[in-house]
């Protein structure tokens, strides 16, 4: 981003280090910023942009990333969802996840609706 | 290994609706499907009657536990959710459904948005992570008042002429950005 101050300064360039610490998971999509340290055990959500550190183990996503909630906490929210399918052929994970009732996976919430449309 | 080479060559060479629905996608009549990002489950996804879905638009129905199934030694952890997308639905470019989402009828999902909650019908969401922003209906009845617009069964170069030859006022202006 030096490109924008060049023309008063020629030389200007800045560096940041990312680091990422053990266990972690960096969804599809997501941008990390320069200068931003992950903690051990820091699942980035998918799309998100990480402009801040994230200490371990907390969940964090959006633009710009937010912490959503601990890793604890996602799991325990996840955990009845748990499916133990990692080791089966494709056709039978088919057969297996189309034969389950409903409860069986994740169903997301319906967003709010605000008073006030913004666009 | 045969299955993967002829995915394969239905991702290079069939058209997206054509490739979604040799995966196993659940998609109704009228649809115009322009992505080709589906994930390793696509049996889970349904799509509506006439929906749109823009390029690069990715579907996930499953993510987040790899690192979690080493960390707690747990390699069997697995979650998965079912997508939906109700008829008449828009979905823009680039943006990513998450598991579990259901969108409703007659929906809008901007542009580059990540959407991580359902959706009602009617209503218009955007943003990371995707928000309320409006409804389709008072869209609609903005866009359908500027009838200055329409060009829709000119050719290219017709068009080119037509909307060049338009005064500025008559184009969607957006407001400039909040200021701190």
């Amino acid at each position: 981003m030096g490109q924008v101050v060049r023309d008063k300064y020629p030389d200007f360039d800045t560096f940041g280090k990312v680091r990422i610490g053990g266990y972690c998971y960096i969804g599809t999509g997501s941008q990390i910023m320069p200068g931003v340290t992950l903690g051990n055990n820091v699942l980035v959500a998918a799309g998100s942009i990480v402009t801040k550190s994230v200490p371990s183990g907390f969940v964090v996503g959006g633009n710009p990333a937010k912490i959503i909630c601990s890793i604890d906490d996602y799991i325990r929210n996840n955990i009845d969802y748990n499916l133990r399918t990692k080791d089966f052929s494709y056709r039978r994970k088919q057969q297996f996840l189309l034969g389950l009732p409903e409860e069986k996976f994740i169903r997301k919430g319906v967003l709010a609706e605000q008073n006030k449309p913004i666009f | 290994m045969v299955k993967k080479i002829i995915n394969f060559l239905f991702y290079l060479f069939a058209n997206s609706e054509t490739y979604a629905r040799h995966l196993g996608v659940k998609i109704g009549k009228g649809c115009f499907i322009a992505t080709k990002s589906f994930t390793t489950e696509p049996y889970l996804i349904e799509i509506g009657d006439y929906v749109r879905v823009a390029p690069r638009t990715a579907f996930f129905t499953h993510g987040g536990v790899w690192s979690i199934r080493k960390m707690y030694h747990d390699p069997n952890i697995d979650t998965f959710g079912k997508i939906s997308i109700g008829d008449y639905s828009y979905i823009g470019d680039n943006c990513m459904i998450m598991p579990g989402v259901k969108i409703g009828k007659n929906c809008i999902v901007g542009g580059g948005s990540v959407v991580t909650r359902s959706v009602p019908d009617g209503v218009m969401v955007a943003g990371n992570p995707a928000r309320f922003i409006g409804y389709t209906n008072d869209f609609y009845e903005r866009v359908k008042s500027n009838t200055a617009l329409c060009c829709k069964g000119m050719s290219a170069t017709e068009k080119k002429k037509y909307l060049l030859s338009l005064d500025d006022a008559v184009f969607s202006h957006k407001g400039y950005i909040k200021l701190p």
